[in-house]
């Protein structure tokens, strides 16, 4: 007997037409849906294109044409709000402030003025950062600037920015990369599991096609202008990639 | 024509320039040698240097235990830093938001090109005319002088801080705006710790330039110890115009000696764990 599945969208691009300003747009007439609980992940070459679409989606480049629909909203010239997690390549964190601090931005959208201007977080959102940092392995690093830390010990402090943020869709590029393999796994797993666990959705960036087509529902390859989904049975995954 | 012969003619045409203008400008080597004497009497008369500007001034009557509290040295010196400081500080903020708008990173639109527009009209401006400007609007004393140098402090600064911002790496203020952070947000909590460094320098810089420009527009009638070098200049009393300048040296000496100090206690703990 089939079980019926209710499929409910939290990102749709309609048409859209992503790149810089006036010039040629890098990627063209992208049609995509994401359903909420889902693990997407994006590959493709070097300069394909892939972190471009990333910003895009997270209202940080606008878009040439087209629309993105975020839990049902669609616009042409989206403003960012709290509903989406962003962990870019650099991870932007900022480095003369602590572990905690960084991790709280995270909060800041479900703060009042006065606790966002002294950074002053109630206990609650405290201990929730705290634990976090602990299940990461970093907790002991919490008073630490960031600008001390290591490659490593930055990433989990972008991922737990994003756990402690709870957002619906979390777009992660190469969050990744860069870490041991026993790291990597550790990382990745709170992470998925968190999307997991909250239905949250997840786009993420990854040069390892076979953690991409380990840890993902969906592949969706980036190239020559595009953005194909891949056939995870296909034994030719890899060499697509 | 060869390359050194084109050498030759473009010497040749610059001392042609050279004595033309200088012709225009009535030049003439006899007034140098007159200047040469003037100075020479000018110095005879300055040294010794007159040190009773350390004592204190027979009126008024001093009531504090050490006189050099009462002195010219003290009582100029002394009004000339507090002038400095308060236009430091007042300038330093109030060039904050000026400059934030003014950032092409913070994307503040058309209001980038207004806030520079003031930025740069203030700066058109030497603090010597903003004092002139400021005696003749609030009269004499260290209030003109104190406006004077944070208006010139908010024009001055303001451009370093923009840049500085500006320079802040696009990577934090982008994951930032992306997880719904607002400007002021950003601003607060991203652009200004990232820059703290550079503000940090800018403002000891400004500290001492403000204490040699609060020494200048003293001449003006904005008070400070220029006020005490005006009125020795004009009496003809140089062994104390000396004196004067002198202190005002090795004041300098000591502000730069201490903000040197501190920048370099503050870049080096950089990198240090």
């Amino acid at each position: 007997m089939s079980e019926t599945v209710f499929k409910e969208t939290v990102l749709e691009l309609k048409n859209l037409n992503v790149g810089y300003g006036s010039k040629e747009p890098i990627l063209k007439d992208i049609n995509l849906e994401i359903e909420k609980g889902e693990i997407i992940a994006l590959v493709g070459p070097s300069g394909a294109g892939k972190t471009t679409l990333i910003k895009t989606i997270a209202s940080i480049i606008p878009q040439i044409s087209g629309e993105i629909c975020i839990l049902g909203e669609c616009c042409a010239d989206c403003l960012p709000s709290g509903n989406i997690g962003y962990i870019p390549q650099r991870l932007g964190l900022v480095n003369n402030k602590t572990v905690i601090e960084n991790v709280i931005f995270g909060k800041f959208h479900e703060m009042n003025f006065l606790d966002v201007f002294l950074s002053d977080p109630n206990k609650e959102i405290t201990k929730e950062a705290m634990e976090i940092l602990e299940s990461l392995e970093i907790k002991e690093k919490a008073n630490e600037q960031v600008k001390f830390l290591s490659g490593g010990e930055r990433k989990r402090v972008a991922v737990a920015r994003t756990l402690l943020q709870k957002p619906k869709i979390i777009l992660a590029d190469e969050f990744l990369g860069e870490l041991d393999d026993e790291t990597s796994i550790s990382v990745g797993f709170k992470m998925f599991n968190y999307v997991k666990k909250n239905k949250s959705s997840i786009i993420f960036v990854d040069h390892n096609p076979a953690r991409a087509m380990g840890v993902s529902d969906k592949i969706f390859k980036v190239c020559e202008s595009k953005v194909v989904k891949l056939d995870k049975q296909e034994k030719n995954v890899e060499v697509a990639i | 024509m060869t390359e050194k012969n084109k050498t030759q003619l473009s010497l040749l045409i610059i001392i042609f320039i050279l004595f033309a203008f200088s012709n225009n400008l009535n030049l003439d080597t006899g007034s140098i040698i007159e200047g040469g004497r003037n100075s020479k009497d000018f110095i005879q008369e300055a040294l010794p240097l007159d040190m009773s500007i350390f004592d204190a001034q027979p009126y008024p009557i001093c009531e504090k235990k050490i006189p050099f509290f009462c002195s010219v040295a003290w009582l100029g010196l002394s009004e000339t830093f507090q002038m400095a400081y308060i236009a430091t500080i007042l300038g330093f903020l109030l060039a904050i938001p000026l400059s934030v708008i003014a950032s092409s990173n913070l994307n503040f639109g058309k209001f980038k090109f207004i806030s520079r527009s003031i930025l740069s009209f203030i700066r058109v401006l030497p603090s010597l005319v903003w004092a002139i400007f400021f005696v003749v609007a609030v009269g004499l004393g260290p209030l003109a002088g104190v406006l004077a140098m944070t208006i010139y402090t908010v024009g001055f600064l303001g451009k370093l801080q923009y840049e500085a911002f500006e320079g802040v790496s696009n990577h934090p203020i982008e994951s930032a705006r992306a997880i719904g952070m607002k400007k002021w947000q950003i601003v607060h909590h991203v652009v200004l710790p990232e820059s703290a460094n550079s503000l940090m320098s800018q403002l000891l810089f400004m500290l001492e330039y403000n204490m040699r420009h609060g020494a200048i527009i003293g001449l003006v009638g904005a008070g400070g110890i220029g006020y005490y070098l005006n009125l020795y200049l004009k009496l003809g009393i140089y062994d104390r115009v000396m004196s004067i300048l002198m202190i005002m040296f090795v004041s300098v000496m000591l502000i730069d000696s201490i903000s040197n100090s501190l920048r370099k206690k503050y870049f080096s703990s950089m990198g240090k764990k």
